[in-house]
């Protein structure tokens, strides 16, 4: 079996990405790309820790609805993205800056 | 082939389901009138979208009486854990969704649409489904002990807001989703992030279960405060509290104003519920202490980030979404103290809020309403025109910075109280700073909550363009909600009979 703490290097690794990706990319689908490599490696984490957990898998069932409710996000964020880009004609972030003073 | 025993466990847990879901009416009754609503939509004209308000107008009502049914029930002292712990019965709940209601009733009665003009807000059946979706999010929230349930119940809120905020389909309302749903996406995968953390550390996912809290104390500082803060990350964002405050004033801006006025609101309040639910199942670990200094120094800056930045504003909206950052920073106050005192002050000032914000956000959609404009220059001399308005906002702002004779005063004097007593019993410094940081932005409040009042009385009118179209509706509302303000400043006791009986289940007792 491989050790957990492989898992756990794993979805840091990810975690760091994402984080990176998010802070330093300037399209907001990038963006998105980036929340979503943060989410699995919170999937990663739940599904690896479930293991000490062997009789109730909660962990396992969180990263189910974790899964759907990642698709639901980034369904809307994407419809929301389209909306953006029929007024700015950009998802450029920076380029959308309208509001304010 | 399943032995014996976890059948039994199956149907334990089945039977407890069952014997769950005659306390959970008010949200089956939300659920279902979603469906109601929904298919309605789906088979009738277009024009009837009128009666769809209506209709959500008597769901809220019906869930409300199955509400009270349920605070009659917990007062006999039946507080409970529903559905395998996933969610808490209190009465701290249940006055929360109270609150809810109210926030999500005044919502309704703002977008109703005048019969004799056009709609202001033009109302597809999806706005109204998802405005009761918000509100069934909210009630979950406040009830979540297990993180799963607050994961999910905070995301239904943060997608049904997402939704709402991009509906208009116009320019500023689509740059306000982008942000609104990049900033709260960031901020819930953070959070998830922090629970997956949090379920290694202790193998279960109930807050308040003893074995949670026997996990934590084996684990060294450092991670629980990094887990801690991650998860942490989500509720501010939903409270709006520094440093998740950045998407506030876009949304506000950009969105329909009676939406923008249960966001401000309600989702506030939730989020305060789940973080108090949160760090009180930490303070067994005895690492409140650090908590404490944390969470004070959060409500300090959003506090202070909130009265600067609003005192700047030009845009009546965007003050106001300023504004509600502060107000975020002084509802934390309640919380830092960590005492029953300061949570109950937290729960007069959340009542008082809603009155008070709404009545804030109904005063700028009337003023718009006249002016076309949400400008605070073109406000100018509207006061000597529509005197009644005029004073009705002076009511308001003055509740808002909270001065007497308003219950805006008896809420900022409770939860300053309560830190002067939190201060006195344990003589934290940081309680100290805390205190004197709140006065000193109630003071600098003032300076933007009266200019609007100053603008409608000592100024010149300068645009003569004013709509003079009556808006009856939205007048009565306004009085309606200025009235408990001046009332429960007289007579603050009726309020705090009932929120001194409330109390909050933090801790599941092993019978």
């Amino acid at each position: 079996m491989i050790p957990i703490a492989h898992y756990l290097f794993l979805s840091a690794a990810l975690f760091g990405i994402g984080l990176v990706i998010i802070i330093t990319k300037k399209n907001a689908i990038v963006v998105l790309m980036g929340i979503e490599l943060i989410l699995n490696a919170a999937n990663l984490n739940l599904i690896a820790f479930s293991q000490y957990d062997p009789t109730l898998i909660q962990g396992q069932s969180f990263a189910l609805f974790v899964i759907i409710i990642a698709a639901a996000e980034a369904a809307v964020a994407l419809a929301i993205i389209l909306k953006v880009y029929h007024f700015y004609n950009t998802s450029v972030l920076h380029e959308v800056h309208n509001l304010g003073d | 082939m399943p032995d014996v025993s976890q059948m039994q466990g199956l149907t334990n847990k089945l039977a407890e389901i069952t014997a769950s879901v005659s306390s959970f009416l008010p949200e089956i009754s939300l659920a279902v009138s979603i469906i109601i609503i929904l298919i309605y939509d789906l088979i009738t004209h277009k024009r009837q979208r009128q009666y769809l308000l209506l209709f959500a107008l008597v769901a809220l009502l019906l869930t409300g009486y199955l509400t009270s049914l349920q605070w009659l029930s917990a007062s006999r002292g039946a507080e409970e854990f529903l559905f395998n712990d996933m969610l808490v019965l209190d009465k701290a709940s249940i006055f929360a969704k109270f609150v809810f209601l109210v926030a999500g009733i005044l919502t309704i009665l703002m977008s109703w649409p005048d019969r004799a003009h056009k709609p202001m807000l033009s109302i597809p059946g999806e706005q109204v489904i998802l405005l009761v979706g918000l509100v069934l999010g909210t009630f979950l929230l406040c009830m979540s002990v297990n993180l799963l349930m607050v994961y999910l119940a905070l995301e239904l809120i943060s997608l049904c807001s997402y939704i709402l905020c991009t509906m208009n389909g116009d320019k500023p309302g689509s740059e306000a989703g982008l942000k609104f749903i990049l900033f709260g996406a960031v901020s819930s995968a953070f959070m998830l992030y922090g629970m997956s953390l949090f379920y290694g550390f202790t193998g279960s996912l109930h807050i308040n279960d003893p074995s949670f809290v026997a996990g934590l104390e084996t684990i060294h500082w450092l991670p629980l405060t990094v887990a801690g803060l991650l998860v942490i990350s989500g509720f501010l964002f939903k409270i709006a509290a520094f440093p998740f405050q950045v998407w506030a004033p876009d949304v506000y801006q950009g969105s329909p104003t009676p939406i923008v006025a249960f966001f401000s609101v309600a989702p506030k309040i939730a989020g305060l519920f789940i973080l108090i639910r949160f760090t009180n199942a930490y303070s067994f670990v005895d690492l409140a202490t650090y908590w404490q200094e944390i969470l004070a120094a959060v409500a300090i800056l959003s506090m202070t980030v909130g009265n600067f930045a609003a005192i700047r504003q030009k845009n009546a909206k965007r003050m106001l979404a300023y504004s509600s950052i502060a107000h975020g920073g002084f509802l934390l106050c309640g919380l830092v103290t960590f005492t029953d005192f300061g949570l109950s002050a937290l729960l007069f000032y959340a009542a008082i809020y809603v009155l008070m914000n709404f009545a804030a956000f109904l005063i700028v959609m009337l003023l718009e309403g006249k002016t076309h404009s949400l400008e605070m220059d073109t406000f100018k001399g509207l006061g000597l025109k529509f005197p009644v308005l005029g004073v009705l906002t002076i009511v308001a702002m003055i509740a808002l910075t909270g001065l007497p004779p308003t219950a805006g005063f008896t809420a900022k004097f409770l939860i300053f109280s309560s830190i002067w007593a939190a201060y006195a019993s344990s003589a934290k410094p940081i309680l100290l700073y805390l205190l004197i940081f709140g006065l000193f932005n109630t003071v600098i409040s003032l300076a933007y909550y009266l200019k609007i009042p100053y603008l409608l009385f000592f100024k010149e009118s300068a645009v003569t363009m004013v709509s003079d179209r009556k808006d009856y509706l939205k007048n009565i509302l306004l009085v309606f909600l200025i009235i408990p303000i001046i009332l429960l400043f007289f007579k603050s006791e009726w309020l705090l009979y009932i929120i001194n009986s409330i109390t909050f289940v933090f801790q599941k007792v092993h019978k």
